[in-house]
């Protein structure tokens, strides 16, 4: 026994050496510069309205009113494979999708079946199975491999009011947030710094801030608008097209906790679908060029209940859907090992039944998107977890 | 300049130092703060009360049903607006009253303390603008009014406010086997018995399931008030109501002890016993530390807190006491980052700001800014309470341009900067010094308000 944990630790030791000596990044980077956008729908997003399985036998009877129709039908789903059909409201989405560009997952969950929001989030964003009080964010963990050689703060940023777990860890990330408040004068900024050198926490954070403002507005003057997903994903491409501007950025969005009168293909739902599909168009489009190498991950803490709550709602589930768009991604496609929706497939009777690990899309993305060492993902991004979605993006 | 456990009191315990605590603060800091925890004469600020408000919110939607329904005309576009700005300016009045009245409190540790709960039971109007006219007044008549009783009788109160019940659904939820749920096809919701246990009293992790979860939410089938179609003349609208009709009938099972209670008494007796749980002694004691000494406090300090609420069987001022009372508290080591509410309300008080509409616009604009608003938490677990989820690089950056500009408008004249040059405590050197060699007293103030040292408290 002894000497097993000796060994371990021994493997252990010598991967921490070597992470030392070489760069935890695979690729050689010539002519490849891949950015990365996180967004996390908070409230649970109710998957099976977004990527209906339409051709499971048990789910017009266990979706009940909030069944959608078939792809031939008024209002009906976009169909995607003959299988999974896409709510109508997602039109860019669908052309994402038509375009080989979206590839959409099912029935997949973090490592966590309690249905608690808070708790869900806590593992979706530690990316541990036990996230312990101040157990730093995964992307926070992962930026500190891929920044190799770069400022971790100015690889990446938090994007919209308050920072996501995450990307908190010991060190401050970048962070922008959209404000209409006026900017002070250098006079007395210059006071002010002075003093903000003598506060060891606050003080590299307020240099950040100041910093970025500087980036974003030097791109087409003071981008103005509310803290909302539409500015923050404005403020994203703008960033993230910058030569010296970050390559990952995180941003979340509210109000996906549907527990009463979620509506199909309109209402309360429906609008959060068209808000959340537009954004994604208007992103596609402000990065340009560089759509090409970049894949959003979107992702949810977990699914709702298969069945209609009594309120026309639902309630916390545990499996859902997840969506990886962009010009890097090999889409077209929906990624799942369906369980099926009959009740005996259900977990504990009631809830789509996850067959997937999050962490495997997010290491996937990680390695093969960003380029990310295997090694140090398993070491240092998810310790202990291996498993990861092979096949997430294009070839060349 | 004052010493340290003055400044203390009123920045860590009250609401932030200013010329309205600093005579009463200084000559016995431990006991002004002790002396707020007696019952006071604290009826908060003056709304109309929860009943009036969600009823004038009915009268509202009854209004623009109306308007909806009429011909469309550009008089009808204009009376929408103004009635969208009605109720707007209405929400607005709400919450400026209740900024004042903390801005002016000569109880501030108790007002801090009704805020600590209000956000513990949070609700937000955050896409439920049917309450946005009645929060404040919930904070007054399910927080306030039983900061001097037990948490028990807080959870039952909060419990069964019109504006808790319709925020986490419960007024809608129907037992399967109840006469209603037999009839109809409503049924159970269980957004509010979930929440009740993880945010409220045990925790995620107090050793609850999923079918605790569905019990309780069975046992406050029923707890509802007096809605918008509300046509029943026993019942009145906005005030609570049992309705017996949607109760689940029969006995249920919570956290492996059984509950034979019939009707309203069934969730009464379940949520009593929520609360005196130690698993929700252990939760509050760490949400209470967390508050007031460090976002990851001695643990002695919890399990001090802890002893005290399982001993008082909940007694809040029993529980008050013993947290001024805690060595740990007082200690320098340990800093706690203000949340935006709390830096501006701090703002306000340090120097007496006069509470006019240029005031009212930064107030207005430094909560929308910063992103607190107030009642508009993002989820019922309500505003986090630790310095990573504030201070980040883009909030802070905010922080200093509204501190600015607000000094820069504020108009204080060289005496209260002087008076607050001398309540900052003796290590905030550079500050005094910064603050002397301005070049205006709104400079001088704009730095003050801007500064690392008042970010903290």
């Amino acid at each position: 026994m002894a000497s097993a944990i000796n060994r371990r630790q021994f493997i252990k030791a010598c991967a921490v050496l070597t992470l030392g000596f070489t760069t935890p990044i695979s690729f050689a980077q010539g002519h490849r510069d891949p950015r990365m956008v996180v967004l996390i729908l908070r409230g649970g997003m109710d998957g099976l309205a977004a990527v209906p399985a339409y051709g499971d036998p048990a789910y017009r009877s266990g979706r009940g009113k909030l069944a959608l129709g078939t792809p031939d039908t008024v209002d009906g789903v976009i169909d995607l494979d003959g299988f999974f059909g896409l709510n109508p409201v997602f039109e860019n989405l669908a052309q994402m999708y038509a375009g080989r560009e979206a590839l959409l997952f099912q029935a997949i969950a973090p490592p966590y079946a309690k249905r608690s929001h808070f708790y869900a989030q806590d593992v979706l964003e530690t990316g541990l199975t036990n996230p312990a009080g101040s157990a730093s964010g995964w992307l926070y963990r992962a930026l500190q491999g891929l920044s190799e050689g770069r400022d971790p703060e100015k690889y990446g940023y938090s994007l919209g009011a308050g920072i996501p777990r995450i990307v908190q860890g010991a060190l401050p990330v970048g962070a922008w947030a959209p404000d209409r408040l006026p900017d002070p004068d250098e006079d007395t900024l210059q006071r002010l710094m002075a003093l903000y050198e003598q506060d060891s926490y606050l003080g590299p954070k307020v240099r950040a801030g100041f910093n970025a403002d500087e980036m974003i507005n030097a791109m087409g003057g003071k981008l103005r608008g509310g803290n909302n997903l539409t500015t923050v994903a404005k403020a994203a491409a703008r960033f993230l097209t910058r030569d010296d501007g970050p390559r990952v950025a995180v941003m979340d969005s509210g109000g996906w906790d549907t527990h009463a009168w979620q509506g199909t293909t309109k209402g309360r739902l429906a609008n959060r679908f068209r808000e959340l599909d537009t954004v994604l168009a208007g992103l596609k489009q402000d990065m340009g060029s560089v759509w090409d190498q970049t894949a959003v991950v979107i992702i949810t803490e977990f699914g709702r209940t298969v069945a209609v709550n009594g309120t026309s709602g639902t309630d916390h589930g545990v499996g859902g859907a997840a969506f990886l768009l962009g010009g890097a991604v090999n889409g077209g496609r929906v990624h799942s090992d369906w369980p099926g929706l009959a009740k005996e497939k259900l977990y504990e009777g009631r809830d789509l039944k996850p067959t997937l690990d999050m962490r495997a899309l997010f290491a996937g993305v990680l390695h093969q998107h960003m380029g990310l060492d295997r090694g140090f993902i398993e070491e240092q991004v998810f310790p202990g977890y291996r498993d990861q979605v092979s096949g997430l993006i294009r070839a060349g | 300049m004052t010493i340290f456990s003055q400044y203390r009191a009123m920045n860590r315990f009250g609401l932030g130092a200013g010329p309205l605590d600093l005579n009463a603060a200084t000559a016995d800091p431990k006991g002004w703060l002790l002396q707020q925890l007696e019952i006071q004469q604290d009826p908060g600020p003056q709304v109309p009360d929860a009943a009036t408000s969600l009823s004038a919110f009915y009268e509202w939607r009854n209004e623009r049903k109306r308007l909806m329904s009429s011909e469309e005309s550009e008089r009808r576009a204009q009376e929408l607006t103004s009635l969208q700005r009605g109720l707007a300016a209405q929400e607005q009045s709400n919450f400026f009253k209740r900024f004042e009245y903390a801005a002016h409190t000569r109880t501030p540790f108790r007002e801090r303390l009704v805020q600590f709960y209000s956000n513990h039971f949070s609700v937000s109007r955050k896409g439920k603008r049917m309450i946005s006219l009645a929060c404040v007044a919930y904070e007054n008549e399910a927080i306030r009014a039983h900061l001097d009783s037990s948490f028990a009788d807080m959870l039952l109160a909060v419990m069964s406010h019109p504006v808790m019940l319709f925020y986490l659904d419960n007024n809608n939820s129907v037992g399967p086997g109840s006469p209603a749920g037999k009839r109809s096809k409503r049924g159970l919701n269980e957004n509010l018995a979930r929440e009740i246990m993880e945010l409220h009293t045990l925790s995620v992790n107090g050793g609850y399931t999923q079918q605790d979860v569905q019990a309780l939410a069975k046992m406050i089938t029923g707890w509802g008030f007096g809605g918008y179609n509300n046509r029943n003349p026993a019942v009145k609208q906005g005030e609570f109501f049992f309705y017996k009709q949607n109760h689940e009938p029969g006995p249920q099972v919570l956290l492996g002890r059984q509950y034979d209670f019939q009707g309203l008494e069934q969730g009464r007796a379940a949520l009593i016993d929520l609360a005196l749980d130690p698993s929700t002694a252990r939760f509050l004691a760490t949400k209470l530390a967390s508050h007031f000494i460090a976002d990851t406090p001695p643990p002695e300090a919890i399990s001090i807190l802890e002893r005290s609420f399982l001993d008082s069987r909940g007694h809040l001022p029993t529980l008050h006491r013993t947290l001024v009372n805690l060595e740990a508290a007082w200690d320098p080591a340990h800093k706690k980052f203000k949340t935006p509410n709390e830096y501006l309300l701090s703002a306000v008080r340090v120097f007496d700001l006069p509470f006019n509409g240029r005031i009212r616009k930064l107030i207005r604009s430094g909560l929308v800014n910063l992103n607190q608003r107030p009642f508009f938490a993002g989820s019922p677990a309500g505003w986090p309470d630790d310095t990573r989820y504030w201070s980040s690089s883009s909030a802070l950056k905010k922080r200093i341009e509204w501190g600015l500009a607000t000094g820069a408008s504020a108009n204080t004249g060289l005496h209260k900067i002087e008076q607050a040059v001398a309540m900052l405590p003796t290590d905030a050197g550079d500050l005094q010094l910064a603050m002397k060699r301005a070049e205006s007293p709104a400079q001088a103030a704009g730095l003050m308000l801007a500064s690392p040292e008042f970010q903290w408290r």
